[in-house]
């Protein structure tokens, strides 16, 4: 994230309703995993932990301009498993159901919708 | 012979995934038309997601995961540039990464141009482990001659041995340390190969074979797997003790 990109962010923050704790966002803004999570749910409102894992390796390989292999897939699957849903649930921008492994998209606060746009 | 033959024919039984994530029509036909030679299929998955980063995901025959890239990246992979081996030596490039991305995938009409490029990936290899042997099968003693400097150059300089097998007569006098099998016979004409044994290393074991089906239209794979590379190591040698 560039410092133009940062100021969106606290000026966004400081214009945001109050319904979206500035912490959570910023976190959520931080986790680069949890930012392709939320782009794959601003196009669909379900998706499977499978598919999530998908965008998130190859957004990765993007950015990173590597290779991702099956091994980085894995990784990200268990991060996206362990850590980076439960915290987006948490947040309530979603619902993670770890049984059937499957993500139903929530309250996703405008603000974050607007910058991750921003972002691709 | 027949073990080159099959180890092209169990290739194209394994169809490879590849899916396109962009929104843009452009990107994704220039993938359909790229492998529409190939042995894999195209899907494009259209995401706002991806706008202006889209990636690619390749799946093998069982929709395993296989990998993943960007798409200017793998524009890179497919278009590799012909380098002698001892400039790629010190490339600033992950060609080990991008070989490997797609070995095993059958190709179809590669020309020429594209099997040197991709031949001089496995000669580099050679030439960084220093040691083992390289095979090599011309369809012609023409072919031979354009790359025998090539060669030469590598067994003076390395410590390797190289095998090249032709199918005609080839009576030129060779360096030490490259052995010639001319006259080599059965379908040894019909391939373009070039295998590295990887000098005493499973990590170092890489090839590609390939079968000239039309005039300069080359359909074949290559590979880092040291099972296969071993399989037809082993029947070359066969060959060239004969």
């Amino acid at each position: 994230m560039d410092e133009a990109c940062l100021r969106d962010v606290l000026e966004a923050v400081e214009a945001m309703e109050s319904d979206a704790s500035p912490d959570v966002l910023l976190n959520v803004l931080s986790d680069r995993y949890a930012r392709y999570v939320l782009c794959h749910l601003s196009d669909e409102s379900t998706a499977t932990l499978d598919a999530l894992t998908d965008t998130a390796t190859g957004l990765a390989a993007t950015e990173s301009g590597a290779i991702a292999t099956p091994g980085d897939r894995e990784e990200i699957r268990l991060r996206l498993y362990h850590l980076v849903l439960p915290k987006l649930d948490a947040a309530g921008y979603l619902e993670f159901d770890s049984e059937t492994r499957t993500v139903e998209r929530d309250e996703i606060p405008a603000v974050l919708r607007e910058l991750l746009q921003k972002e691709t | 012979m027949n073990g080159l033959r099959d180890q092209i024919d169990e290739i194209e039984a394994r169809q490879k995934l590849l899916e396109v994530h962009t929104d843009r029509d452009r990107v994704a036909a220039e993938f359909e038309q790229q492998f529409s030679t190939r042995n894999a299929r195209v899907v494009r998955e259209s995401s706002a997601s991806s706008a202006d980063r889209g990636f690619v995901i390749i799946r093998d025959a069982d929709h395993e995961f296989r990998g993943a890239l960007g798409i200017d990246h793998f524009r890179a992979v497919l278009s590799p540039e012909i380098h002698p081996p001892w400039a790629l030596e010190d490339a600033d490039v992950e060609y080990s990464d991008l070989f490997e991305f797609l070995e095993n995938t059958l190709f179809t009409s590669y020309d020429r141009r594209q099997m040197l490029a991709t031949s001089r990936e496995i000669e580099e290899r050679a030439w960084r482990t220093d040691a083992g042997t390289l095979f090599a099968g011309f369809q012609n003693s023409a072919a031979l001659a354009s790359q025998v400097s090539v060669y030469e150059r590598m067994v003076r300089e390395r410590n390797l041995g190289i095998t090249i097998f032709v199918e005609d007569e080839y009576d030129e006098r060779m360096a030490d340390g490259i052995d010639v099998v001319s006259d080599a016979g059965g379908e040894i004409g019909a391939f373009w190969f070039v295998i590295f044994d990887g000098g005493g290393s499973d990590l170092r074991k890489c090839g590609l074979l390939a079968e000239e089906r039309e005039p300069d239209r080359y359909y074949g794979f290559w590979t880092y797997d040291p099972d296969r590379i071993d399989e037809i190591v082993s029947s070359l040698r066969s060959l060239s003790d004969s």
